[in-house]
């Protein structure tokens, strides 16, 4: 059979040598480019992954293509160059070659994403294994643990067979007196040491429960989580580690700076939602810290959660296929968590995960470690070598400038041949990731999630990269609150230099062609290029503009039955609710109900399975709908909401389909529009900052004067 | 407006995602609550979440009785097919998956070492690098042949913009 393989691919080489390597002439490339791109089209119609895997095998000849005639053709050496021409140039092609491998290490990870279903349970809850629930914190305020914990403690597992720890590096005691009031054991220890990990290890040896499922402390589990993932774990000693997807039911930057929540796939849904199931089909799915349930005796046979690096999560699943264990992912979102408030919060949490995967890169590389397979060196390694992005994206944003502005010939090639090669390649490459990761990722989306972090996790990944003991792990933060609206011009600040240099070699570029420049072809490219520099800059910039988060309490949209009522003498009414929180609630207004703002009513949450009513104080009134403040809560109102708003098994399943299937023309017009969103709040920032600045000089001077 | 129905949120889980063949299990402490509707209805209590009765979550005919665990309440969500079939371990779809998996499993498991390919390939022209009215005109016929040119005979783009 190897041989077979073996002899295929030398077969399938030569046609696919010729097709990469075939000099044509400028006509003949724009021919042959055409035809491939009305392939991809015809493709693109083929139901099935047949088609999808068509495509790749069509985009990929067309890079292999553009980058054979690059490296064979355009690189600026010879009479007429200089050492100048050649840096930028070699810049510009590490920049390509590294997104090209990416592309290829992304189709075969994604190759066939497998899609596994929850295995069943034995028939007995007899047989069924203990469990430990892990929920480390270190200075989450208890708010955002509670419902964690009482989530955890709801799960639907037998009661003799779960035990609930909280993890607590705080050593707080209010959260040691809230677990005695619930049911759950506080765990503390002497020190911090090795943060997360360490704390995770220190309650492995406290505790004996046959598996281990850990839930970061905001992230709040739905009651089925267990019966969901541990029926795989059952029925295969060898998988380590069952993961499901990190949801998360509040904005993230990016959604609520721009308004995009639940429009557009945020930048976490193409990992959870087709990589993580790609890497299983390579049983390379690995443990993201949270949401998952471990095998005890794996962890111990790896000496627990790894503590050299800051993605112990990664790195310990990593580890554990290099034993030979095995992993599984289901991809059923069963918890849900806050996103992170802030870009500054969002952009600190990526340095974390791309300096931890810069160091598994150096510490325990995956091509070169013993007993993994290939399918898996090629799953992590894509991983770690994404956070790589910083170097070649600020490469990709500059590149047209050193034409523009300093007149270096970066490809040595006119114009019409750069984009007879190019188009293909880039036109393909976007068609079948859209339509490989369309459900998940937006076209063009990529760049502006790149852009917004390129700077900040450059030097991050090459510092770890060279000395992977550099940098301390820090946490989180969660349950935050953005009180106002304004333009974070401390994180910005790289992308308005960005901006500004890319405006000015637009001007520079628009004035040598008004000037009459002997190369128009070329000049328009850079042009072009430049422009659609400006419009992913110009997201950025528009993500910097953080906008006010107007409830403390995130309010999460779910149509589910209820009932109100005025008090316990009064006759119920039977209600759906619009919208819950974990401090207030929204109803229709059932006919017949007459209330006023400030009146004390109950609702009751879910009839069918909870008789415990909530005391609350109405709003308003009003338009149909009655929204209402939660009182004070007890133990067992609290347990009634978190079931109805987090515990439902099926509670966050539907999200994904108020979604919008990806269009690329349709998505490169979202970018443009928040490109221009962005510059336009950015020069509004801009020239506001400098008319102060120069009123308060003019001010001091006349003081002084 | 009444919004009164059964609530089960495992079933809509289950049809939804077609997760035939589960078997899910209650160990919540879940009490339906007993209303008293307004407009004269009579108190009433919803069904669905009774303690230790089986419920049938999908298609009745179907269903295969399962006995509850003692002191637990048990939920049967059935498959269409006679009898729930343990699924194996990877979900195999369609005859190239199997594939897939059949080749992924022999040929990587084992960890074949790579053929190395040293091809004598020779040096290339560079199209771009010709003169502009010689590359337009050249025939296709041509263009096979000129794959092994002497590398030397390249020329500077004479289109490049001169700085």
């Amino acid at each position: 059979m190897r041989l077979t393989i073996l002899l295929v691919l030398l077969l399938l080489s030569v046609p696919f040598y010729a097709l990469v390597t075939a000099p044509l002439t400028l006509g003949w490339q724009a021919v042959t480019g055409t035809l491939m791109v009305v392939s991809a089209f015809g493709l693109k119609r083929m139901r099935g992954h047949r088609g999808a895997l068509a495509m790749m095998a069509l985009s990929l000849i067309a890079s292999t293509r553009y980058l054979y005639w690059r490296i064979t053709e355009t690189l600026p050496i010879g009479p007429g160059f200089d050492a100048w021409d050649l840096f930028l140039s070699s810049g510009l092609l590490f920049a390509e070659l590294y997104a090209f491998t990416i592309l290829l290490f992304g189709f075969i990870q994604t190759a066939w994403p497998l899609g596994r279903k929850p295995e069943p349970l034995p028939e007995d809850p007899a047989q069924w294994p203990t469990v430990d629930v892990f929920i480390p914190s270190y200075n989450e305020p208890l708010s955002v643990v509670r419902p964690t914990v009482l989530a955890a403690l709801a799960l639907d597992w037998p009661r003799d067979k779960i035990k609930v720890y909280v993890l607590d590096d705080g050593r707080r005691d209010e959260f040691k007196a809230f677990c005695e009031e619930v049911g759950a054991t506080h765990l503390i220890r002497p020190d911090n040491k090795h943060a997360k990990a360490g704390n995770i290890n220190r309650a492995l040896k406290v505790t004996q429960g046959e598996y281990i499922a850990i839930f970061d402390c905001d992230h709040i589990p739905t009651r089925s989580f267990l019966q969901l993932t541990m029926g795989t774990m059952v029925s295969d000693p060898k998988v380590s580690l069952v993961q499901t997807p990190h949801h998360f039911f509040s904005p993230d930057p990016f959604e609520r700076n721009l308004r995009t929540f639940r429009k557009v796939p945020n930048e976490g849904e193409l990992f959870y939602g087709l990589i993580q199931d790609g890497n299983d089909f390579w049983d390379a799915s690995f443990f993201c810290g949270s949401c998952a349930v471990l095998r005890r005796t794996a962890l111990e046979e790896i000496g627990g959660i790894a503590t050299e690096t800051v993605t112990e999560d990664a790195h310990t699943s990593l580890r554990m296929h290099s034993r030979g264990w095995k992993s599984a992912y289901i991809n059923i979102p069963q918890a849900a968590g806050l996103a992170t408030e802030s870009l500054s919060a969002h952009v600190g949490q990526r340095i974390r995960w791309a300096r931890g995967m810069a160091q598994i890169f150096r510490v325990d590389n995956p091509f070169l470690k013993p007993g993994l397979q290939l399918g898996q060196r090629f799953c992590y390694a894509n991983a770690m070598m994404h956070f790589f992005y910083g170097l070649p994206r600020i490469i990709f944003l500059t590149s047209p400038l050193g034409y523009l502005l300093l007149g270096a010939e970066i490809i040595k090639a006119q114009g019409l041949m750069v984009l007879a090669y190019a188009a293909p390649h880039v036109i393909l490459a976007t068609m079948t990731n859209s339509r490989l990761q369309g459900a998940f990722r937006h076209s063009f989306w990529s760049e502006v999630y790149e852009t917004v972090l390129a700077t900040f996790i450059l030097g991050p990944t090459m510092l770890a990269f060279i000395n992977p003991k550099l940098g301390k792990f820090n946490v989180t933060a969660k349950g935050g609150v953005v009180d106002r609206d304004y333009f974070d011009k401390d994180i910005a600040k790289p992308y308005y230099y960005l901006f500004l240099l890319n405006a000015l070699g637009l001007v520079v570029g628009i004035i040598r062609l008004a000037g009459g420049e002997a190369h128009p072809d070329t000049l328009l490219l850079n042009l072009g290029w430049t422009i659609y520099n400006l419009v992913i800059i110009g997201g950025a910039l528009a993500v910097a503009s953080e906008k006010k988060q107007i409830r403390t309490a995130v309010r999460v949209r779910t149509r589910i039955p209820g009932a109100i009522r005025l008090g316990p003498e009064h006759p119920a009414h039977l209600t759906p609710t619009v919208d819950l929180s974990y401090s207030g609630a929204q109803l229709l207004l059932p006919d017949g109900f007459v209330t006023t703002v400030g009146d004390r009513v109950e609702i009751l949450l879910i009839p069918d399975r909870s008789d415990v009513w909530i005391p609350v104080t109405v709003r308003r009134s009003g338009h149909g709908v009655v929204a209402v403040q939660f009182e004070t809560l007890g133990i067992a109102e609290e347990n009634a909401l978190i079931y109805a708003l987090f515990g439902r098994a099926d509670a966050w399943i539907r999200w994904r389909e108020t979604q919008a299937p990806d269009r690329p023309l349709h998505a490169l017009a979202l970018v443009g529009r928040y490109g221009v969103i962005g510059a336009y709040e950015f020069w509004r920032w801009f020239t506001g900052d400098l008319l102060e600045r120069l009123h308060a000089r003019i001010t001091r001077r006349k003081v002084a004067g | 407006m009444t919004d009164k129905k059964d609530f089960d949120d495992v079933s809509q889980l289950v049809d939804r995602l077609q997760l035939d063949g589960l078997k899910y299990r209650e160990f919540g402490d879940h009490r339906p609550a007993k209303l008293k509707l307004a407009g004269g209805t009579a108190p009433t209590a919803a069904p669905a979440a009774a303690p230790a009765l089986p419920v049938q979550a999908s298609r009745p005919a179907a269903a295969v009785p399962v006995a509850a665990a003692p002191a637990e309440a048990a939920r049967t969500i059935a498959a269409p097919a006679p009898a729930p079939l343990p699924e194996p371990a990877r979900t195999v779809e369609q005859p190239l998956s199997f594939t897939f998996e059949r080749l992924r499993r022999q040929v990587i498991g084992s960890r074949v070492q790579a053929p190395v390919l040293q091809l004598q390939l020779a040096p290339r022209k560079a199209s771009g690098s010709e003169p502009q009215d010689s590359v337009m005109q050249k025939p296709v016929s041509n263009l096979f042949a000129q794959m092994g040119q002497d590398a030397s005979s390249a020329v500077v783009d004479p289109l490049r913009l001169k700085r």
